[in-house]
């Protein structure tokens, strides 16, 4: 960037001497969360493709093994739902951190942090119901064992 | 063109103390914090809890293996520095937001914790993709032979 955009970004946008000295920082968050989305995404699509073959496995049993195999094929695939969610938040999240450094832009660094909260917020709520239907099961158990 | 460095002019000062967000924005980072909090606890909590239900029985019992142990150091640690890099986040992330005394400083701060926290996610996230890449190899492996 020559000395005269300097100035000129510096009229348009009040966060440029933090991205002139620390853009970097923001570059590595931005690839992190890239990297993850990417992750994400395939973890995704490679987890749908194990939920087809199953479901094609257990479609030919009976009712019950259908049943006793479906709860579990269902919660696959809300994690599938809930994993290329999380994988697009993230990468519109890296794709706002690094737009931010190349166009020195707070209104999208604030995007970017934006992006995380959402990330965090959904992380947050599948790890609370995960954690909740882990305890109200081993408590479920526990009381099986009791009252048998 | 000293001019146009501007490291020693009073703008460049007054940003190490203001990073000017929107106020929409620093509502939406004091939420993030709220967040980096809960999550951070909830997976601090969900470390210790997995550890102490797999090495106390084990210890009752008067067993000692090493791949358990091995198991949970990596799964329950790597949970637990989840959680540590979150709450490590959330700490000057508030501050920054919520102040304007150093903002510069508390946004590399919470910045930096942040990307630890997503690369050790992404560590994370390769071993679960081999692991489901084995699992559908595996799935698919009778159908040719």
């Amino acid at each position: 960037m020559s000395d005269g955009d300097a100035q000129e970004g510096k009229s348009e946008s009040p966060g440029i001497y933090f991205f002139e000295y620390e853009g970097q920082v923001v570059k590595n968050l931005s690839r992190g969360m890239r990297v993850v989305s990417v992750l994400q995404l395939a973890a995704a699509v490679l987890l749908a493709a194990v939920i087809a073959l199953i479901l094609v496995k257990i479609t030919a049993k009976s009712a019950i093994i259908q049943l006793v195999a479906g709860l579990p094929v269902v919660a696959l695939g809300l994690y599938v739902i809930i994993a290329a969610v999380g994988g697009v938040i993230l990468g519109s999240g890296s794709k706002a951190f690094s737009e931010s450094v190349k166009k020195m832009d707070t209104d999208l660094l604030g995007k970017g942090f934006r992006k995380v909260r959402s990330y965090l917020i959904l992380t947050g709520v599948v790890t609370i119901v995960g954690l909740a239907i882990a305890v109200l099961g081993f408590l479920g158990i526990q009381a099986l064992y009791l009252f048998r | 063109m000293a001019e146009a460095r501007p490291t020693t002019t009073y703008e460049a000062l007054d940003e190490d103390r203001r990073i000017p967000f929107s106020a929409a924005d620093e509502r939406a980072i004091t939420g993030l914090t709220v967040w980096c909090r809960i999550v951070g606890v909830i997976n601090i909590i969900i470390a210790l809890g997995t550890a102490t239900l797999t090495l106390l029985p084990m210890i009752r019992a008067g067993i000692f293996s090493l791949l358990v142990v091995l198991i949970v150091v990596l799964r329950d640690g790597a949970l637990l520095l989840l959680g540590l890099f979150l709450l490590q986040a959330a700490k000057p992330l508030r501050k920054m937001a919520t102040t304007d005394v150093a903002d510069k400083q508390y946004l590399v701060a919470g910045t930096m914790a942040l990307t630890k926290y997503f690369n050790l996610t992404g560590v994370l996230m390769v071993l679960t993709v081999a692991l489901l890449a084995l699992t559908l190899f595996g799935m698919l492996l009778p159908k040719f032979m």
